[in-house]
């Protein structure tokens, strides 16, 4: 009778030990493949935080920068843009129209022509935006603002709601005297084509003295064309400029003092007029937690690991231990040591490559709704942890909290997936704890002679 | 072909169960080996069956030690063994224990022992106590092996069963050229055999 034959009678036959074997190693298989998944999804969000959090610079004007000499225009940002670490950029020109044509969600000048006026915030690419990086808004319907465009438009969804409009809708704001204060000036419209709705996430209070400008729903963002269209025409300035700054956003939030530190170094700015705001704050405020977030799973792997581990080869060596008799009659009956080893592990390896296929099939499962409560606590710890995050600068934008528990909802959910490492991983170590295991606990009986087993089991 | 040669056996030290015996079994020979209940037949079973090392003196397979020959190698090639209490793989069918080391069809020495087909297929835990040990037997039977070592082979048989048997084991060694050594109480395998050897005291001695 061949080795496999024999051991598949043994696997076959003895159905109940078969049976609570291949059970117990498919709970701890699954402990660890779940484990090791939790794990995954720890390193996963922790590294989604770690862009998310933070990963941006701010490059703004200094107080004393007069704005007539010293800008910051594309050819500079394009420039820093070029260092080592920085992912993209976008300028930020924020400028007022007026749009008497449409709705506004109104505030403290409802009736008067000055709530008639939202913000427009000009950006070569919206989507590099504070509030989008912190998906404290998130377009919703059609696309992002790109360098590309001319003459359009990311309106929010109360806003779209309020006037009817829907993505490829125009609306008319108009550069007239309620924004130069001057009667002669000719009036300039300009017609924009809705690309993209946002909704608000996370917005801010306001009370009824809040204008309609700093309403989060009256918000306009729009192509930098249309803001160095607006500048030009409103002062005269011919060399566009970013009024707001830049955002150039990395690839790394733990990078972020280094390239700041080299941004800082750079030959041809003049660092009495600018200001490099580092908003890595909130990364800062996270990385502890972070850190923790992935000792913590690793922790719970190696616990799952070893425990599964130990208890595996416990188990095991009971097994083996219950079967001296058998090991005794195929000795005297001439089969080598060798033979009955490698039944013996045959007959595992059969028993857990049934318990490692139950085992995967049920992890993927079992790990998302484990960390599916697992985020909602950490949603909970983040919003208590986001109130006392603020984005340090005093610009326009102080409003525009981006927060914490925002970045955690950028963490998919459904990011639990089973990697062929982790797999190879679990395969290799039920291996090595099965041969191990089942060899410590045969070597002894092997050593025996085959009459002191029979007379012992007798 | 099989010799114990100045062997002593001993358990508790000082006190041999089997003390320097030498004795030769030769092929085409069948020997029952008679003594009081603890005299030490297993024990010498289970020397030349290597299933145990003589704690001085050697065994010889056709005049090789066999502790030379190895051990694994000489009870696979050299030595059958029909055990006092069967020994059987229990998560086998009877089948399946006969043609565990052989490549054989189990049946028609199953079918030789007195068993059915029915039972030939049957787990062995189901079978009686008597049935069990004809699959013992005819396990040796199917084994190829010089030399079948019985121990009480038909202890638990009645009197018609245990005489065709030994008939059987007698008919084998003599057909075959096989040396066998049946280890017995009963005055019938002493009658059917052509040697009989008492152990007693730990000593061997020849009857004539
Ligand atoms: N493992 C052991 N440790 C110590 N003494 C043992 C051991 N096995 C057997 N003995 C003793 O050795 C002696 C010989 O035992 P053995 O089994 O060879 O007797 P036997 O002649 O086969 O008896 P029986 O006819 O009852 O089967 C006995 O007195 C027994 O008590
Ligand atoms: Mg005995």
């Amino acid at each position: 009778m061949s080795i496999f034959k024999r051991a598949w009678t043994y696997v076959s036959r003895t159905r109940k030990k078969t049976a609570s074997l291949c059970a117990m190693m498919c709970v701890m298989l699954l402990l660890s493949l779940v484990g090791i998944m939790l794990h995954g999804v720890c390193m996963d969000a922790s590294q989604n935080l770690k862009e998310v959090l933070g990963g941006y610079v701010r490059l703004t004007y200094s107080a004393s920068n007069d704005r007539e000499e010293s800008v910051l225009d594309e050819a500079l940002a394009a420039q820093i843009a070029a260092l080592d670490g920085v992912a993209d950029y976008s300028g930020i020109s924020t400028y007022y129209l007026s749009a008497p044509d449409v709705q506004l969600v109104a505030g403290s000048f409802a009736g008067q022509p000055q709530g008639q006026v939202p913000r427009f915030v000009g950006c070569d690419k919206s989507a590099l935006h504070e509030n989008f990086i912190y998906n404290s808004f998130e377009v919703i319907e059609g696309r992002h603002i790109t360098s590309a465009d001319e003459h359009c438009a990311v309106v929010s969804d109360v806003f779209a709601n309020l006037n009817g409009f829907t993505v490829g809708d125009r609306f008319e704001a108009c550069l007239d005297s309620v924004i130069t204060q001057d009667e002669a000036m000719p009036e300039e419209v300009y017609s924009l084509e809705i690309v993209g709705i946002y909704t608000i996430h996370e917005g801010w209070e306001i009370t009824p003295m809040t204008p309609e400008r700093d309403i989060a729903e009256n918000f306009i963002f729009t192509d930098m064309q249309t803001a160095d269209a607006v500048l030009l025409a409103e002062h005269g300035v011919e060399k566009p400029f970013y009024r707001q700054g830049v955002i150039f956003t990395l690839n790394d939030a733990e990078r972020l003092p280094e390239i700041a530190r080299s941004m800082q170094n750079m030959d041809g700015i003049d660092w009495e007029n600018f200001e490099l705001v580092v908003n890595d704050k909130a990364y800062r405020d996270s990385a502890a937690s972070l850190q923790m977030l992935e000792k913590l799973s690793l922790l719970l792997v190696i616990i799952t690991f070893s425990l599964s581990g130990i208890l595996l080869a416990l188990v095991l060596t009971l097994w083996i231990r219950e079967r001296r008799h058998e090991i005794g009659i195929l000795m005297s009956l001439g089969i080598s040591k060798v033979s009955i080893w490698k039944q013996f592990l045959l007959e595992t390896a059969i028993i857990a490559l049934v318990a490692m296929v139950v085992a995967m099939t049920l992890s993927v499962p079992c790990s998302r709704m484990l960390s599916e409560k697992a985020f909602d606590v950490a949603e909970t710890m983040a919003q208590s942890q986001a109130e006392e995050v603020h984005d340090p600068m005093a610009d326009v934008m102080e409003k525009l909290n981006p927060t914490a528990d925002a970045a955690v909802d950028v963490v998919q959910k459904d990011d639990v997936h089973l990697t062929f490492a982790a797999c190879i991983t679990i395969v290799l170590c039920t291996a090595g704890i099965i041969t191990i295991s089942v060899t410590l606990s045969a070597v002894p009986m092997f050593r025996m002679k085959p009459k002191e087993i029979l007379s012992d089991v007798n | 072909m099989i010799e114990v040669r100045n062997v002593s056996y001993e358990y508790i030290k000082n006190s041999p169960v089997l003390d320097d015996i030498s004795m030769t079994f030769e092929r085409g020979k069948t020997y029952a080996i008679f003594g009081p209940s603890g005299c030490g037949k297993t024990t010498l079973l289970s020397l030349l069956g290597a299933l145990d090392a003589p704690t001085s003196g050697a065994v010889l397979f056709d005049g090789k030690d066999i502790a030379q020959i190895g051990d694994e190698n000489h009870r696979k090639d050299n030595v059958a063994f029909i055990f006092q209490n069967y020994n059987l793989i229990e998560y086998m069918t009877a089948a399946e224990n006969v043609s565990l080391t052989e490549k054989i069809d189990p049946l028609p020495y199953l079918l030789q022992v007195g068993l059915t087909e029915d039972e030939a297929k049957r787990p062995v835990l189901k079978l009686s106590g008597g049935q069990q040990q004809r699959v013992a037997i005819a396990r040796a039977l199917a084994s190829d092996a010089p030399v079948i070592l019985a121990d009480e082979p038909t202890g638990n048989l009645d009197e018609d069963t245990a005489a065709e048997i030994t008939k059987l084991l007698c008919d084998v060694a003599h057909e075959n050229n096989k040396c066998v050594i049946i280890v017995s109480h009963s005055a019938a395998v002493a009658e059917a055999v052509d040697q009989v050897v008492r152990l007693s005291h730990g000593k061997l001695q020849e009857e004539v």
